[in-house]
């Protein structure tokens, strides 16, 4: 029990605004790319471009996903 | 008459056993009592100084409350002469409950102990109107009551105000200013009672909290969160008649039993405090930060009076360095069982949840004291697949001196942290993915619907 | 918005569906945040918290079928309220809302999100304002060009005539009936341009929720119908009509009869009769048309106007004669109070009494509307300038709901997003006149800046690079006009929307977001602010400290908060239903308190409530209410209260020395000032100085013999008393065969009394003390 160190969280709990902020800019800057591309999109080629929209749209699912965890953590809900 | 007999049989086999590991050579030479009635709790501390009629060393010593004392009684606790402390096994019988104590060799024949009961003190009148004073009885024994003989004892009463009514006269016995002091008697004999019943003026507040849950829930991304929901009686004496605002108003010491706020200190490091009831915030605290605590002045909404009840929740954040410990996987949360509410307080019930994170193994509850562990359930929150544990735990009649540390320790991997981000990034990729697929999917019926829209 | 880049298709090049589908989802999306951030005042300034009166009972009622399941909440008696009566909850509310908030509730819990349904309740408003700007957008572009929608989109979104019931806690029908009203119209218009069932099926479901929502859906049911009607007169019969109108009548008929609250009213009520007074006759147009096809045209002409009068003579008839043999209910007080404004006054107090009844004024026209009520003109002129099937249906909602408004205040409401709906148009027009020679921008990049003006200038700058979308009326008549002409014009519209934006977010500050639970003054020296929290004080008293049977009488307007906050019975609520009962209340607060005494024992009332706002100045007490209670109780005990009684011998309603010894008696007096006389509020000023009516009170010296004072609040704003039990003091008890209620039951006086007196006495009403804040 004397060898336990104090827990801190594996990010300082002073920076989740500003992650919160950056990360979910970044995700909803790729999904509305992603959704004016999507709406765009030229009807006959489908092959060529899915593997370009799956692709962005899993980039922008991450950062949206974590920024969406950090606004829930900076708004005080500790998930 | 049967049945009668047995017990009274059964009563006199217990007495013996218990009699029996009395030391009849053991002799109190020396009783120093304090009794502290100055607030709704009685407080009564003893310095006990020992002595053997043969010289031989002490090892067994039994301090003895009688079975009406004994119920209230919250708290106990022995020190001996180094002011170490002293473990006591309590055993309970149908005239008495007794508490006996191993010392240790070579230390000095002198012990401390530390009662405080709860629920003893009785308003009397038992129904005030609101301009009066609160007069309340105490019921208490003259005399040190135990099983050895006492050669020498003194008792003083400290009280809450000079004023008393009445009190009985055991010579010798004086008050003066706010104490009562009876003795010194010598040579008293074992189990030795005389009553005495002190009649006097005490408006400290008479609060019991019925009620108290405490929850505390862990993140591990750096939060400990508490919040107690708080079920407050004023068990003083009630209010008879009406309550009349001009005269609370007029005269601000108008309803001196009254409660009008109370302070709750919070650890230092508490944040994002609230203070709130079923309607919603209660506008009327104020909040100190202090070096070494939080202080919260909480104003209930309306004034307490006698009977007067009320409820609330109060709610704040720590962050978890300060209570949580770790090495590798294994985690140690050191938490208070119960926190400070109010000065002296008296709490009938707690109930303490711990709602770990979600993915906990191992856990272990390591409590102060006796505690009802009650059974383990789940807790679902934001972002939770299959839930959060919780341990629950309950105890009954607590005072001040409850206020302890409880561990639980839990192993927990630490990949488990992405679990929650990840399923959101699941959501939104799955949501994606439907859009991709809905782009790519024609549901009109007809190929050409333009030439169908009329446009006039 | 996935479907405007496709209506666009064959508009715009496919390379800017996307640019153009972006702008309008972001444009929408500002609207949805600006609109729920307006409605955030309230919040951010208290708490979040339930507002004002009926939003509690509805908040009661949601976490009733929260706790309970909704099979439980439609058959709920709720015996806490009306005492000794109680009320059918279930089939006397309209349950949309509860479902609503509900059902919001439990997909939330389904994911593991522990909102708190008062947190539902209280944001439920604000969202929903997001979508009723995306419904007035959908609509609008139907009506006119996607670009008039996002003016409209925006205006609906923060003007205050709706966010005046839809702020944050503002927990009430009217929050999602406008978004379903929208939608259903939006319905509707569109299934009058396709033809299609599938849309005219929609707007049935969509009008099946406006039903299960809010009372007004009477306004939809007739408004459809006169468009239907119109457009026969116009001769614009055609298909499309005929189909969209039986789908939606048939289906809507029979949804909106599955609502226990409404039940058979759309068949047996006179309200209900337009509709299908219209569906006949459509009917029987279309069978007309059919046979102009096949007979000749004299013979048609002959059978026509035979056929036209005998079949109008006939439901004319019919509907009469329904009406006399009783299975068609005639017109109800409330809606004749719609055509006559001073119907309610003299016949119905009870509704007169509520401020939202009256009619409105100019003032509060400009108040709400600001520059759109001066703008809608001009876009109704444009539509009927370019008058189609679907414009003529604005048209009659515009003329319809501007007569509405005029006469009610609350029907403001109704007015709002048809003006918001004709300014967007007219905005529209106008900058696509003059924004039409150098790169014209679309209608929609001005919408961002009337957002944001502040970024005005760097919008406008992308906003030119975008090639002008093809409007409908894109005639180029203004060659003439030069470039600075037109900037300047443009820069004024702009002003405009700013100065519109300014008003609208001053007036949701000040006018619309006050819980009026929780009161906030400001000192007048170092300007803290302090909070007024009696209501809860007094609320949570009553909740804790009282056995939880206890009944506690109450003037009206205080029941649902009392049944919400406190949990305890009441006699008599918001919900009015009973006038008798009311009066009854009433006649207890006039009488002497010995009289009220029998009034109060044979209602086993345990506690009163009074709202005294004497001690800090607060207008809305129920001595300033006093009339209203004499006047509602004269009206069912004539013999037992004259209104004249209360009144000095000039005339006058006054509480000091010189008042009528009536009022210095009454319960209510009594409940009010009962050791107020002693009380100096400041060390000049006289003892019993009442701050609201600026007068010392008359009678100060009395005490209370049946009642005694259990609680008043810390500004003495509510105060509460007991009744005594008939062996606390020297009085035979009351046997039970005497406490018969029969004595003051609803006995219904045979000739109403007309309310009008002689001699009309002059309320005299203090003003506000400037000293109390």
């Amino acid at each position: 029990m004397d060898s336990m160190v104090r827990y801190a969280s594996p990010i300082n709990p002073a920076i989740y605004p500003h992650l919160a902020t950056v990360l979910s800019l970044i995700g909803i800057l790729l999904a509305s790319w992603f959704f004016v591309f999507e709406v765009s999109r030229p009807k006959d080629q489908k092959e060529r471009v899915i593997f370009k929209e799956l692709s962005v749209s899993l980039i922008s699912s991450i950062f949206l996903g974590f920024g969406i965890l950090f606004i829930f953590l900076s708004a005080g809900i500790y998930v | 008459m049967r049945k009668l007999s047995i017990i009274l049989f059964l009563v006199y086999l217990i007495n013996s056993i218990v009699c029996n590991s009395i030391d009849n050579e053991v002799e109190n030479k020396n009783v120093d009592r304090t009794i502290d009635i100055t607030s709704q709790l009685v407080k009564i501390s003893y310095k006990i100084t020992l002595d053997h009629k043969s010289k031989k060393p002490i090892n067994n010593y039994v301090f003895v409350a009688p079975i009406d004392d004994c119920n209230n009684l919250s708290f106990i606790s022995a020190r001996d002469a180094n002011k170490k402390e002293i473990k006591l096994t309590q055993s309970k019988t149908l005239t008495e409950c007794s508490y006996s104590m191993t010392l240790s060799a070579g230390s000095l024949p002198t012990i401390y102990i530390e009662t405080v009961y709860a629920k003893v003190l009785q308003p009397y009148p038992t129904e005030i109107v609101q301009g009066d004073r609160q007069l309340i009885r105490y019921f208490g024994n003259a005399y040190f009551y135990s099983p050895y003989k006492t050669l020498a004892q003194k008792t003083i009463v400290h009280l809450a105000s000079k004023s008393v009514e009445s009190f009985t006269q055991l010579k010798p016995s004086s008050q003066s200013d706010t104490q009562i002091s009876y003795g010194p008697y010598e040579n008293i004999a074992p189990n030795s009672k005389y009553e005495i019943v002190i009649h006097y003026e005490n408006n400290t507040p008479f609060m019991t909290i019925t009620r108290l849950e405490r929850t505390i829930e862990v993140s591990h991304w750096g939060n400990v969160a508490v919040e107690e929901t708080i079920d407050i009686i004023h068990s003083g004496a009630l209010l008879k008649g009406s309550f009349s605002r001009y005269d609370y108003q007029k005269d601000s010491r108008s309803g001196p039993a009254s409660i009008k706020s109370y302070k709750t200190i919070l650890p230092a490091s508490a944040s994002g405090v609230y203070y709130r009831d079923t309607n919603g915030n209660i506008s009327t605290s104020a909040m100190r930060v202090l070096k070494d605590s939080v202080e919260l002045d909480l104003r209930p909404r309306f004034p307490l009076f006698g009977g007067w009840r009320t409820h609330y929740t109060i709610g704040y954040n720590v962050p978890s360095f300060e209570y949580l410990f770790h090495k590798g996987e294994n985690y140690m949360l050191k938490m208070r069982v119960i926190d400070h509410v109010f000065d002296d307080m008296v709490v009938d019930e707690l109930i303490t949840k711990v709602i770990l994170p979600e993915g906990c193994k191992n856990i272990k509850l390591i409590a102060p004291y006796a505690v009802d562990r009650m059974t383990d359930t789940l807790h679902y929150t934001y972002l939770d697949i299959t839930g959060r544990p919780v341990i629950t735990f309950r105890k009954t009649n607590l005072v001040e001196n409850h206020i302890n540390d409880f561990n639980v320790k839990y192993q927990f991997s630490r990949i488990m942290m992405l679990q929650e981000p990840l399923l959101v990034v699941v959501f939104l990729y799955l949501f994606f993915l439907l859009v991709i697929i809905w782009m790519r999917l024609d549901f009109s019926i007809i190929k050409d619907r333009e030439q169908h829209v009329h446009k006039d | 918005m996935v479907e405007s880049p496709v209506k666009a298709k064959n508009v715009v090049p496919k390379k800017f569906v996307g640019i153009s589908s972006l702008i309008i989802f972001s444009v929408l999306l500002v609207c949805w945040i600006a609109g729920f951030a307006s409605r955030l005042f309230a919040v951010i300034r208290f708490e979040s918290i339930i507002h004002e009166f009926d939003p509690w009972f509805n908040y009661r009622a949601t976490a009733y079928m929260v706790q309970h399941g909704f099979y439980q909440f439609l058959n709920w008696f709720d015996e806490r309220a009306w005492y000794p009566l109680g009320r059918i909850v279930g089939g006397t509310v309209y349950p949309g809302l509860m479902i609503t908030s509900g059902g919001i509730h439990w997909f939330l819990h389904l994911l593991n999100i522990p909102v708190h349904i008062r947190d539902i309740c209280v944001f439920l408003a604000p969202i929903f304002s997001g979508l009723t700007a995306i419904s007035t957008y959908l609509l609008t572009k139907e009506l006119w060009s996607p670009g008039a929608g996002l003016f409209a989109a925006s205006f609906i979104a923060i003007v205050p005539g709706y966010i005046s019931r839809s702020v944050a806690g503002s927990y009430d029908n009217e929050g999602i009936a406008i978004f379903a009203l929208q939608f259903t119209y939006y319905l509707w218009v569109k299934s009058v341009k396709t033809g299609s069932i599938f849309w005219a099926a929609s707007a049935a479901l969509s009008y099946f929720y406006m039903v299960s929502a809010w009372g007004g859906y009477v306004f939809i049911i007739n408004l459809i119908p006169l468009h239907v009607f119109v457009l026969l007169i116009m001769n614009r019969y055609s298909h499309r009509l005929f189909t969209s109108y039986t789908t939606f009548y048939i289906l809507g008929l029979i949804f909106s009869m599955q609502i226990p609250f409404v039940g058979f009213q759309p068949i047996r009520t006179s309200e209900h009769m337009a509709a299908s007074g219209v569906f006949v006759l459509l009917i029987a147009v279309a069978l007309l048309k059919h046979l102009q096809t096949i007979l000749t045209k004299q013979e048609f002409k002959k059978l026509f106007i035979l056929g036209a009068l005998a079949a109008a003579g006939l439901v004319f008839l019919t509907v009469v004669g329904l009406t006399m043999a009783g299975f068609i209910a005639p017109w109800s007080g409330r809606f004749y109070s719609l055509w006559d404004t001073g119907y309610a006054k003299i016949h119905i107090p009870i509704i007169a009494s509520v401020s939202e009844h009256q009619p409105t004024t100019w003032f509060s026209f400009f108040f709400d509307l600001h520059i759109l009520v001066c703008t809608f003109p001009v876009g109704l002129w444009y539509t009927i300038k370019k008058i189609n099937d679907e414009r003529v249906f604005v048209v009659l909602y515009a003329i319809s709901a501007v007569y509405f408004a005029g006469v009610m205040v609350r029907l403001m409401l109704t007015l709002t997003p048809v003006v918001c709906i004709l300014a967007g148009v007219a905005f529209s027009c106008l900058l696509e006149v003059f924004l039409k020679e150098d790169q014209p921008a679309t209608a929609q990049k001005e919408e961002v800046e009337t957002e944001e003006p502040e970024k005005e200038k760097k919008l406008y700058d992308k906003a030119g690079k975008i090639k002008p979308r093809k409007h409908e009326s894109a005639k180029t008549e203004n060659k003439g006009l030069g470039s600075n002409i037109k900037s300047m014009v443009v820069i004024a519209i702009l002003m405009l929307l700013m100065m519109f934006a300014v008003h609208c977010t001053w007036v949701t500050s000040n006018a619309y977001s006050s819980p009026s639970i929780v009161l906030a003054f400001y000192n007048q020296g170092d300007g803290t602010r302090n909070i007024l929290d009696d209501f809860r004080e007094a609320y949570y008293w009553l909740s804790q400290n009282t056995a939880d049977d206890a009944r506690v009488m109450s003037w009206w307007d205080y029941g649902y908060q009392i049944a919400g906050m406190a949990n305890r019975t009441t006699l008599v609520d918001n919900n009015t239903w009973n006038n008798s009962h009311i009066a009854l209340v009433g006649k207890a607060m006039s009488s002497t308190e010995d009289k009220a005494y029998d009034i109060m024992t044979s209602l086993d009332v345990d506690y009163v409530l009074v709202i005294f706002g004497g001690v800090i100045g607060y207008s809305g007490d129920d001595i300033n209410k006093f009339l209203w209670m004499v006047r509602i109780a004269e009206g069912e005990h004539p013999k037992d209260i004259r209104e004249s009684d209360y009144f000095t011998e000039r005339g006058e309603f006054r509480v000091d020395s010189e008042g009528a010894p009536a009022l210095l008696n009454c319960l209510m007096y009594k409940l009010s000032y009962y050791r107020f006389g002693e009380l100096k509020l400041d060390y000049r000023g006289p003892a019993g100085f009442d701050r609201t009516r600026n007068a010392v009170i008359g009678n100060k010296d009395f005490d209370l013999t049946y009642l005694e004072e259990a609680y008043t609040s810390e500004h003495w704003l509510v105060r509460i008393y007991r009744v005594k039990k008939p062996d606390e003091f020297n009085r035979p008890s009351l046997k039970p065969t005497k406490r018969a209620l029969s004595d003051y039951a609803t006995k219904k006086v045979s000739k109403r009394r007309k309310g009008v007196i002689k001699n009309r006495p002059v309320v005299v009403k203090g003003k506000r003390s400037t000293k109390a804040n």
